[in-house]
This record gives C-alpha cells, sequence and structure tokens, in this order.
C-alpha cells in the first residue's frame, strides 16, 4: 500500500497538507498550491519505501554497535540493555 | 455522589419516598445523556496551523444551560519525531477550551503527542468538565497542528508506517456526557 504521507512528507517538505486516511483521495492541499498528481506519487513511493526501510535497518545496526562498543567498554549486559533496549 | 445505601432493593406500590430517598435517587440520574465518536482510520497533517482531525467531533445539546459536559477523550498518534513538537486541542462550537494560559509565544494546547522515535507512538488523554451555558446543540472536536512550521502529526498511525508488525495502527475516541447540575 502506497504511504501517500511519508511520500508528501519526503518528497514535498513544505508543503502544506492533510490526509485522511490511507487513500490518494484523501490528500487536501492546505497551502493553496496544485495537488500532486496520484501518477506522480505512486512513482516516487519505491524510492520512498526503500528510503524507510534502509532507515529501520540503520537503526537497528546502529543500536547493536552501540551494544558492542559498550560491552567493548566493560559495561554487563543489564548495563547495555538499561541504555539502549 | 453519595452512595444510595439508603433506598430499598426494591419499591412497592404504597412506598413513599423521604426527601432523603429522593435525593439519593438523584444522584443516579446524574449523567442525562451520552454521545461519543470513535475514530480508526488514520489522520495526518503537514501544517502548522491548528485543523479539524476528522471523524473526532460529537455533538450534544444540553437539557438546561446550568448543566456540565464532561468530556473525555483518548487520542493516539505522533508528532514529527525527528523535527518537531505538535499541539493539540480541544475545542468547543470554535472556541479552544481545556488549554493552558497565554504565555508569549508559546503555543496553548490540550495536550500533545510527544515521540522521539519515528515508529513510536504517542497517546494523550484530555479530561475536561465544560460549562457550555447552553441549551443549542454544542459540537466538541478535537484540532492538531505541527509547532514549528509545515511538519508532521498523525492520528492512529506512526510516522514509519510500514506494513509489517513493527507497525501499529489504533482508534481514538471523544465522548462527552451531559451532567446536571
Amino acid at each position: 500500500m502506497t504511504d501517500y504521507a511519508a511520500i508528501m512528507s519526503r518528497k514535498h517538505a513544505g508543503r502544506e497538507w492533510k490526509l485522511e486516511g490511507d487513500e490518494y483521495a484523501g490528500l487536501t492541499m492546505l497551502d493553496g498550491g496544485d495537488k500532486p498528481t496520484k501518477q506522480s506519487l505512486d512513482a516516487a513511493w519505491p524510492e520512498v519505501e526503500a528510503q524507510i526501510e534502509a532507515e529501520i535497518e540503520a537503526r537497528k545496526t546502529a543500536k547493536a554497535t552501540a551494544a558492542q562498543k559498550l560491552a567493548a567498554l566493560g559495561l554487563t549486559e543489564a548495563e547495555i540493555k538499561a541504555l539502549v533496549g | 455522589m453519595p452512595t444510595p445505601t439508603a433506598l430499598p432493593s426494591s419499591f412497592t406500590a404504597g412506598d413513599v419516598l423521604t426527601a432523603a430517598n429522593m435525593n439519593l435517587l438523584r444522584g443516579g440520574f446524574r449523567i442525562l445523556q451520552v454521545a461519543s465518536a470513535t475514530k480508526t482510520d488514520t489522520f495526518v497533517l503537514n501544517s502548522s496551523t491548528y485543523t479539524d482531525v476528522t471523524g473526532l467531533s460529537v455533538s450534544i445539546t444540553p437539557q438546561a444551560a446550568t448543566n456540565k459536559v464532561l468530556v473525555l477523550c483518548s487520542l493516539n498518534g505522533v508528532n514529527d519525531a525527528s523535527t518537531d513538537t505538535n499541539s493539540i486541542q480541544l475545542v468547543r462550537d470554535s472556541t479552544a477550551i481545556a488549554i493552558g494560559d497565554a504565555a508569549g509565544s508559546r503555543i496553548q494546547a490540550s495536550t500533545s503527542f510527544f515521540t522521539t522515535d519515528n515508529n513510536a507512538l504517542g497517546n494523550a488523554a484530555i479530561v475536561y468538565l465544560d460549562s457550555p451555558a447552553t441549551t443549542s446543540a454544542t459540537t466538541y472536536k478535537i484540532q492538531i497542528r505541527a509547532n514549528q512550521g509545515p511538519n508532521y502529526s498523525a492520528i492512529n498511525r506512526c510516522e514509519n508506517d510500514t506494513n509489517s508488525a513493527v507497525s501499529s495502527r489504533m482508534a481514538s475516541t471523544i465522548a462527552v456526557l451531559e451532567v446536571s447540575a
């Protein structure tokens, strides 16, 4: 399912809009400007989706490497868990 | 409201209520009517202007101008976790109620979400006993905004709303109860 909110916030930063529900029809521009076409937003979705997934993976990786570095500093597993979850 | 322990477990023909009995019964009828709305779909706003959240609006017509309206809201959603905070306000018709005092350039709000992770969800509650002083139909609704610019605020979803078990979809509610004076 295309996440029109994610596309709008990443590809049309600075625009004012609202999205009621998940569908393109629920997108309303609040700044008086033109509404991006469904085709243009749908076309942007694969890139935005990949960005989001990459960010999630990067966060997981950062968490793991942070835990490893803390362990190398001598923190116990319980102490690391208290810090990074 | 006193607990009606003095009332009999049942009434029979010919019983005469005392003033104390009647006062106890009156307490039982203090909630005169209830109305509510539950929003189960999502709403995302990218604006720093307070905007109505579709589906979080409810109307009630008080039976007496002296009666009060108890408003209960349970809200789920997010602010823009990476760049901004947001504000939420309760509105009666076109008047914001249950908001903080004006203080310089600070934004007056009833509550807000506070999330620091794009996968996190915030929740907020509003409990407010209003005195609308009217017997006309009165609408209570929820508005949200971003605080520092056209940034992301959402109801019933997180920002990284990936189609996986990492994400949740939620419901938010507003309920109003007319309470007799």
